[in-house]
């Protein structure tokens, strides 16, 4: 997997590429390149989120106690 | 009759005999059968041995003295009468009595005896000089000095001038010993009856005020007039009304008020009741000072942990359903971002196929076989320029032809100037 560092600079990157995508200025080029970096981080997350949402699951019964 | 003159050759009498006939004679004018009413004051306290013998004196002070006796037949009733009224003969003391003279003739001596004693006279004047006595301190504001005096809120130093070992102390320290206080009593044992009681109670007071106690308690159980006669003492209630510590007095039983007890700064009517009174106060004292704040405490932290405990609910209620819609949302950002990614990707590739596809048709209308096939031909030199004037050309030199299906060689042969058809 590859390196996409914090959530917050992942994202900021993924809201680049996406912005750069969007705009007027890319070329076919380029346009792989971003593809693969935008992939590779969605990637990323995604697996951070999956792995994030099983601890959550995992936690959730010591803090959601039925007898209170 | 005898002359006063004369000589003793009449017969002279005995002193045995002549002190008879006084006594006969004495007894027709002054005897039983013709008792009389007389009043005066006692010189001296009475001596006392089962008949009571007492000297007294003009009240209004003139010289004139009599003796007289009262047996115990008739004093004892007497006596306990003027006890429940606690009324006791002593020196100044005023009586009323009923009496008959007699001769006792191995002293020679002349007194009454007395038969009866106006009581309710005696009580009168016991009263009334107890009015005069309460009148005057009163207005010399003795009765009144001892209420100024501060009684801290939870008195617990406390003086106490009592008889050990008789009931009243026992009950008065009995109700301090089951408070559960921290009660410090200094005990000046006194002697709380009789005529050597007032110096003691006097005294014992001037002791426990000099030592800068929270209160002093002066207390004596119940019994009769005569045995609480000594809190009625000008010294005792003056004793109070001048000293700075607060007195408080528990005295007799219900009913009884003596002149103490209006001296001091509270009264109780038993020194039980006084026991209570003061346990009560220090009591509501430390209610008020540790109790009471204690209990709003204790009180306060308990909401404050009902309403952590609520928090904390809440919070477990609100983290993960927080956390699990943080996580969806931050899914459906991915997903988006995804999605406007590929399609801007696709739009891209799209836009750019489109681009090419145009050019590639630009491209193919300028195409020369287009041209050939449709008839045209085009020739060049042998350099491979292609000729687009005649000027271009010299006689002799050599063309291709290009056309549609091949090529031709040719020779210029001739050339003319700008012909169009």
């Amino acid at each position: 997997m590859a390196d996409v560092g914090s959530w917050e600079v992942a994202t900021q990157e993924l809201d680049e590429i996406v912005e750069y995508l969007e705009g007027p200025d890319v070329n076919v080029d380029d346009l792989i390149a971003k593809l693969q970096r935008g992939a590779e981080i969605i990637e990323a997350l995604e697996a951070r989120l999956t792995a994030t949402k099983a601890k959550v699951e995992e936690i959730a019964p010591r803090v959601d106690r039925g007898d209170e | 009759m005898a002359s006063d003159t004369g000589t003793s050759t009449d017969s002279p009498l005995s002193v045995s005999d002549y002190l008879e006939e006084v006594a006969v004679t004495l007894a027709g004018e002054f005897g039983r059968s013709s008792q009389r009413w007389i009043r005066g004051e006692l010189t001296k306290d009475p001596y006392e041995k089962r008949h009571l013998y007492l000297d007294v004196k003009d009240a209004s002070g003139a010289e004139a003295l009599l003796r007289a006796k009262c047996w115990e037949s008739v004093w004892t009733p007497i006596k306990a009468r003027l006890r429940e009224q606690g009324v006791t003969l002593k020196a100044g003391t005023v009586l009323n009595f009923l009496g008959y003279l007699d001769v006792y003739k191995p002293r020679g001596e002349m007194s009454v005896t007395i038969t009866r004693v106006d009581v309710d006279a005696m009580l009168g004047d016991a009263a009334l000089k107890l009015a005069e006595l309460i009148k005057r301190l009163t207005a010399e504001g003795v009765l009144s000095a001892n209420k100024e005096c501060e009684v801290p809120e939870m008195p617990l130093r406390i003086g106490l001038v009592a008889s050990p070992q008789t009931e009243g102390y026992k009950d008065f320290l009995g109700q301090l010993d089951r408070s559960g206080l921290a009660f410090e009593v200094t005990v000046v044992p006194t002697t709380v009856q009789g005529d050597s009681a007032p110096p003691a109670i006097v005294q014992a007071i001037g002791q426990l005020d000099s030592l800068s106690l929270d209160l002093i308690c002066v207390i004596r159980g119940g019994g009769s007039k005569a045995d609480l006669a000594c809190f009625d003492d000008e010294g005792v209630a003056r004793a109070i009304g001048t000293a700075v510590t607060p007195i408080w007095t528990g005295i007799g039983h219900t009913g009884d008020t003596s002149v103490a007890d209006m001296a001091a700064n509270y009264y109780g009517i038993t020194p039980t009741e006084l026991g209570v009174h003061l346990v009560q106060r220090s009591t509501d004292a430390y209610a008020r000072a540790v109790t009471e704040p204690a209990s709003r405490l204790l009180e306060a932290v308990r909401d404050v942990l009902d309403e952590t405990t609520q928090r904390v609910q809440s919070a477990r209620r609100e983290i993960l359903s927080t956390a699990r819609n943080r996580l969806t949302s931050e899914q459906r950002t991915l997903q988006h971002h995804s999605n406007t990614m590929i399609r801007a990707a696709r739009a891209v590739v799209s836009a750019s196929a489109e681009h090419l596809a145009s050019t590639r048709q630009l491209f193919a209308a300028y195409d020369p076989q287009r041209r050939l096939d449709q008839g045209w031909s085009i020739a060049t030199r042998a350099d491979g320029s292609i000729v687009k004037s005649v000027d271009q050309v010299a006689v002799g030199d050599g063309l291709v032809v290009r056309v549609s299906d091949g090529t031709i060689h040719t020779t210029v042969t001739d050339e003319k100037g700008t012909t169009h058809g």
